[in-house]
C-alpha cells in the first residue's frame, strides 16, 4: 500500500496512532528520524478531510515536538522507499532542520480589511478626494464619467496605501514577538493580507496577546485572524544536496 | 485550527476549527517536497485555488471605488486619521476597546465545498459528497500575485 508522509520528527517522539482522515497514523523509523505516515489506498487526494488530517496531525505534533512538515500530498510507493528516499537520503538535512527549528512553531495571521470603514477613513483624510467626490455628485451622470474614473483611481490608491500601512504596522507589532516573518503577497483585490510568523512555543501566549492588541487597535478596520500552531512550513531551508532531484519549495 | 481557547472579544479571531481556510495555501504550497513524481494526483485542487488572487487595477475597479465612496455617508462616520490609528495600535489599543461583533469572515473552504456543517464532525462525511458540493472551476495556476 502507498505510504502518505505528513512529516518527520525525531525518532524518540511518541506518535499517537489516531486516524484523522487519511488512515491510522503510523511511523517509519530509521536511525535518529521517524517519518509520520499513513497507509493510503492511493490517489487522488485533496478532499477536505484529507487536508484537515494533514494539518491536524502536524499541528498536534508540533505543539510538543519539532516537526519538519511535508507538503500536502506526499506519497511514496512503500515503507522501504520512505526509509530510503526520505529518512536515509535526507537524514542530515532533516536532522539539521529539526534542530534549527526545535523550539518554534508557525502562526498564520490573516488581516481582512473592512472596506467600507477604510474608505470612510480615506475620504475623511483627504480634502482633495472630498472635493473631487463633491464634483462628481454635482455633475450630471453623463458628464461625470471622467471625473468618476479619476476619483476611483485616487480612492483605490488611497485605500491600498491605508491597507498597506495598517498591515505593515500590525506585522511590525507582531514581529516583536516572533523570530522570523514571511509576508505573503497580496491575495485579493480587497487587500487581505497574510503573513506567517515563527514563534517560540513558550512565546505563544505573548504572541496571541499582541494579536489581541493589534486587533483592538484596528477598531474594526481589519479583522485579525490567527491560525496555529503549525510546524514551520514557511520557514524551511532549501535543501542543498546538489544533484538530488529534490528541493524544499518556497 | 488548533489552539483550544477561542476568543470572542474584539476583532481578533483566534485559531479555531475552521482555520483550514487560512492554512490551505500553506499546506499545499509550503513544506518539504520530495521528488515531484511521487506526489499523487490531487483531486479538487483546482477547486481550492481561490479565484480572487489577481490584484486588479482596472477601470472597473476604479468605478467600483468611486461608487462606493459615493454611497458613503461621511457626516455620520467617526473616522480617525491614519497616524493616530497607527499610534494607537503600536501602543497597544486595549484601552480603545470597541465593542462589536467579530466580523464573520467567511470560511472560503466551507463555501467552496458547500458544507456548512461543523468542522468537528468532518469524519462523518464521506467521500463523494465532498466532491459533489463543489462547483467546477477552471483549473488555473496561481498568477504571480502582484506586490505593491
Amino acid at each position: 500500500m502507498p505510504i502518505y508522509v505528513y512529516g518527520v520528527v525525531a525518532a524518540d517522539v511518541t506518535v499517537p496512532a489516531e486516524d484523522r482522515g487519511l488512515g491510522p497514523v503510523s511511523t517509519v523509523t530509521d536511525g535518529r528520524l521517524t517519518a509520520v505516515c499513513s497507509a493510503v489506498p492511493g490517489d487522488p487526494l485533496g478532499r477536505r478531510r484529507e487536508l484537515r488530517a494533514h494539518a491536524e496531525v502536524l499541528s498536534d505534533l508540533c505543539r510538543l515536538h519539532p516537526v519538519v512538515p511535508f507538503v500536502f500530498g506526499t506519497v511514496l510507493p512503500d515503507e522501504e522507499r520512505v526509509r530510503d528516499e526520505v529518512l536515509r537520503r535526507r537524514s542530515s538535512h532533516l536532522a539539521a532542520e529539526l534542530q534549527r527549528l526545535a523550539d518554534v512553531v508557525q502562526m498564520s495571521v490573516r488581516l481582512v480589511p473592512d472596506e467600507q470603514r477604510l474608505l470612510a477613513d480615506v475620504m475623511a483624510s483627504s480634502s482633495g478626494l472630498r472635493s473631487l467626490e463633491a464634483e462628481v455628485r454635482r455633475l450630471p451622470p453623463a458628464a461625470a464619467q471622467g471625473q468618476q474614473l479619476r476619483l476611483g483611481e485616487a480612492v483605490a490608491g488611497g485605500y491600498r496605501d491605508w491597507v498597506s500601512r495598517l498591515a505593515d504596522a500590525a506585522a511590525g507589532r507582531l514581529a516583536e514577538h516572533a523570530r522570523d516573518v514571511r509576508l505573503e503577497p497580496l491575495t485579493s483585490p480587497e487587500g487581505d493580507r497574510q503573513a506567517a510568523f515563527l514563534v517560540t512555543r513558550t512565546g505563544l501566549s505573548e504572541f496571541l496577546r499582541a494579536g489581541g492588541e493589534v486587533a483592538e487597535g484596528m477598531q474594526g478596520r481589519m479583522v485579525v485572524r490567527i491560525t496555529g500552531p503549525l510546524p514551520p512550513f514557511s520557514f524551511l531551508a532549501v535543501e542543498d544536496g546538489a544533484g538530488e532531484p529534490v528541493a524544499a519549495r518556497r | 485550527m488548533t489552539v483550544a481557547t477561542q476568543s470572542s472579544s474584539g476583532y481578533l479571531q483566534r485559531p479555531n476549527p475552521s482555520g483550514l481556510a487560512d492554512v490551505i495555501d500553506t499546506i499545499l504550497d509550503k513544506g518539504l517536497v520530495i521528488d515531484a513524481y511521487i506526489r499523487v494526483s490531487l483531486v479538487g485542487i483546482e477547486l481550492l485555488t481561490i479565484d480572487a488572487r489577481i490584484v486588479i487595477a482596472s477601470v472597473d475597479t476604479y468605478l467600483r471605488y468611486a461608487e462606493a465612496v459615493n454611497r458613503l455617508d461621511l457626516t455620520d462616520t467617526e473616522t480617525k486619521g491614519l497616524p493616530e490609528l497607527l499610534e494607537g495600535m503600536t501602543k497597544g489599543g486595549a484601552k480603545n476597546k470597541t465593542s462589536g461583533a467579530i466580523e464573520g469572515a467567511k470560511d472560503k473552504f466551507e463555501e467552496m465545498f458547500g458544507g456548512g456543517d461543523s468542522d468537528d464532525d468532518s469524519k462523518d462525511q464521506d467521500g463523494d459528497d465532498e466532491r459533489a458540493g463543489a462547483k467546477p472551476r477552471p483549473r488555473r495556476r496561481r498568477p504571480p500575485a502582484r506586490k505593491e
